[in-house]
């Protein structure tokens, strides 16, 4: 592969992608590469397409052009359940925890594809990453508060090990004090071995903890570069951290 | 003393009394006032305005009741509906012509509803009164309702969790229930009934309560299992005389294949409805169930169409058939049950095996119900009924799951119309049309989705109150209906709606909540 031989170990690349909602193009041609161990973080305004880049990245709905590879295989017609199963994880918008299970059986359905083997372990993980859950554990999942529930979205999709957790605005509606500690768990979770692909509109937090980011609007990458680089950058300043915080 | 309601609720209680008597006479002025009557040479229409004007008349009084008690009268709603009480039920007891009068209805059961109703007004107002201490206020009874939901939430909580010891004792119950003194053969038949249909809704409730796919046409399962066992098991099927067969075959051997023909109707209904949800999905099982009726209506060369399929034996036991030989001119070389064990034929027999068939095939429905939630095939289904886009984002395949659901679901309802089958002895499409999906399925409603001992209390009340009771002819569809919209205006959610967790982490509960779900 071209991108082995320029030294770097693409692990999603997604190049040239479009995807409409029937006659509404959302994304035109986006280009991104995160690389195996990165924190890659994708921000950008309201309805600039950074869900259904993801979304899109799961197989729905699916790329109208363009394609997406994970580790070498084009995953871009592939069915979702089999894009999980090859090692890639989502912490879907809105969290979407099963709310009538308990918290354990929401970790337990994580690990759907996993081996039963590493469930405990894995498990334990979790555990020690959110100790909330622990608590929690016998507890429905509906009735957690919003910041519990992101932590028990991110948990269940660890429980899969993948080798790719995608997040989708894992900081919306939780309280600072919240976000911090999500965002420390990322770096933890990246420590560890997973490569980490964020998007959010929490930019100033989001870049600061990522390797590199990309900038969308309007369905476009319209910047990337090093999470300093886009931090110090005036235009993003201008768009995104200043006026919204 | 004064009945002393403040000025400015007068105009309501007013209009909330002319409203009750108002719904109640339009309510029972065609259904109550109106009665047909068989005549020679034709009917004629018997006028009943007596009884129209008791029905109001009650319904203003326990009205007046109520608002009594909202206003906090208890001692004068204790007073008169003791009195009343203890009026109807003198006359009920010691009724002679004269005291007769007093009773407003000719039904006897109604009456003693009635006064069932009085007593509990007595009481309960007496209880509210001593509670407050004060015989006499204004007292707001707001929480009440809540507090009621609350504690009906806390015994279905206690319920399932305690559905092992729960459980253990109804199966207990049910396995002497035959040998009890005083169980005839009209009450086997009613529990016979009764646990096809809990066997029905438990099977239901996988589809329904686990996976959340609103399934109205579950009859058509029921359906392909008769018919399928009585294809082989009757030796008047025309398949049987095509193949040139003079006997059928026997129940074990049709049992699982009519459940394997359900289950692949199941996958085949399956496949095409993949992609709706809800209302979508309800409609096209709707319109399979009756597709599967008009197929059997009309497919004559296999099915006699309406004729239907006669002559089904009831299972055989230890390989020695349990039928008559009067009835049976071609099973003179086989050897019966009865004969074997030097025992005279009788029909209370044949009814307690059908009674012990049907009761171990609902448990063995029941048993795999509460298994199958904690294997992951189960998990998956409850999965997908919470959320179906998460469930894919985890590596769900949701087609797969999806037609397990259906095809263990069909499977069980192939089982049940096997039973159906070998206990009626005959099958015609007309045993499986839409009223029967619509009961099974207000069982699992009722008895609160995915709630296994639910379903034996809805099963309980749908059918066998209404067999029990059935003399008192049209009157038990009118408790029928009304304590549906009663039990969905209390209970939403259905009776014992509460999902116990397939695990716990914590407590001593981890070891009970992996038993039997009763």
């Amino acid at each position: 592969m071209t991108e082995a031989a320029a030294g770097r170990d693409v692990m999603l690349d997604i190049s040239g992608v479009e995807t409409f909602y029937g006659r509404i193009q959302a994304l035109r041609g986006v280009d991104i590469e995160v690389c195996r161990g990165e924190i890659v973080t994708l921000i950008g305004a309201n309805g600039a397409g950074k869900s259904t880049l993801l979304m899109t990245v799961c197989g729905d709905p699916r790329a109208a052009a363009g394609r997406i590879t994970l580790d070498g295989v084009d995953i871009t017609y592939k069915a979702t359940f089999e894009i999980v199963r090859m090692g890639l994880a989502q912490a879907p918008e809105g969290r979407r925890i099963f709310p009538r299970m308990t918290v354990r059986e929401n970790l337990q359905l994580g690990a759907t594809t996993g081996d039963e083997e590493y469930f405990d372990g894995d498990l334990e993980r979790v555990y020690d990453l959110f100790p909330i859950l622990r608590n929690r554990a016998d507890q429905r999942g509906g009735t957690l508060s919003g910041g519990e529930q992101q932590m028990l979205a991110i948990g269940r999709a660890l429980m899969s090990r993948p080798r790719l957790l995608l997040l989708d605005e894992p900081s919306l509606g939780l309280a600072p004090m919240i976000v911090k500690q999500i965002f420390e768990v990322v770096a933890e979770i990246n420590d560890a071995g997973t490569t980490v692909f964020l998007v959010e509109q929490n930019a100033y937090h989001a870049l600061r903890l990522a390797d590199r980011g990309y900038v969308m609007a309007n369905g476009r990458i319209i910047l990337s570069g090093t999470g300093e680089e886009l931090l110090a950058n005036a235009e993003v300043r201008a768009a995104y951290l200043e006026g919204g915080h | 003393m004064a009945v002393n309601i403040p000025p400015a609720d007068r105009k309501g209680v007013l209009i909330e009394l002319g409203g009750t008597a108002l719904v109640v006479f339009a309510l029972t002025v065609s259904l109550v006032g109106f009665h047909i009557k068989d005549i020679s040479g034709g009917i004629t229409l018997d006028l009943r305005f007596v009884d129209v004007a008791s029905a109001v008349a009650i319904a203003i009084v326990v009205r007046g009741w109520l608002i009594l008690m909202r206003h906090g009268h208890y001692r004068i709603v204790t007073v008169s509906a003791a009195a009343v009480a203890v009026l109807l039920i003198v006359s009920l007891l010691f009724g002679g012509a004269g005291v007769q009068t007093w009773l407003p209805f000719k039904a006897k059961l109604l009456q003693w509803l009635l006064a069932i109703l009085s007593a509990g007004f007595a009481v309960g107002s007496a209880v509210r009164m001593a509670r407050e201490g004060r015989p006499a206020g204004s007292a707001q009874d707001g929480a009440v309702p809540d507090e009621q939901a609350a504690l009906m939430d806390r015994v279905s909580a206690q319920v399932q969790r305690n559905a092992l010891w729960i459980g253990a004792i109804l199966f207990l119950a049910a396995a002497v229930f035959p040998f009890m003194p005083g169980v005839n053969l009209q009450y086997l038949d009613i529990a016979v009934l009764v646990l096809t249909y809990i066997m029905l809704g438990w099977g239901l409730n996988i589809v329904v309560g686990l996976a959340g796919l609103l399934d109205l046409g579950y009859v058509a399962f029921y359906a392909v299992g008769a018919y399928s066992f009585a294809l082989f098991a009757s030796p008047d099927s025309p398949l049987l005389q095509d193949l040139g067969w003079t006997e059928g075959v026997s129940f074990w051997l049709c049992l699982p294949f009519a459940g394997l023909m359900a289950a692949l109707a199941g996958v085949a209904l399956g496949f095409p409805v993949l992609r709706l949800r809800g209302d979508y999905l309800a409609i096209v099982t709707l319109g399979f169930g009756e597709m599967i009726r008009v197929t059997l209506l009309n497919f004559y060369s296999l099915t006699k169409g309406p004729d239907g399929i006669s002559n089904i034996p009831p299972p055989s036991l230890l390989g020695y058939s349990t039928q008559s030989k009067m009835d049976e001119e071609t099973l003179e070389n086989t050897t019966e049950f009865h004969t074997a064990m030097g025992w005279e034929f009788d029909q209370a027999d044949t009814t307690i095996l059908l009674y012990f068939v049907i009761l171990a095939m609902a448990l063995a429905t029941n048993f795999f119900t509460v298994r199958v939630r904690k294997l992951p095939v189960g998990r998956a289904w409850e999965a997908l009924r919470e959320d179906e886009i998460a469930c894919r984002s985890l590596g769900i395949n949701p087609t797969n799951t999806k037609l397990t659901a259906f095809g263990f679901g069909a499977m069980f309802g192939g089982f049940a119309g096997s039973f159906f089958a070998t206990r009626q002895t005959f099958v015609s499409p007309e045993s499986f049309t839409f009223i029967e999906s619509a009961v099974i399925l207000a069982i699992v409603v009722l008895g609160g989705f995915g709630s296994q001992i639910g379903v034996v209390v809805a099963a309980f009340l749908l059918i066998g109150l209404p067999e029990i009771f059935r003399e008192l002819q049209e009157y038990r569809m009118l408790f029928f209906g009304g304590s549906m919209v009663l039990i969905m205006l209390w209970r939403p959610a259905g009776l014992l709606a509460h999902r116990e967790p397939t695990i716990r982490m914590h407590g001593r509960r981890a070891r009970a909540s992996t038993g039997s779900g009763g």
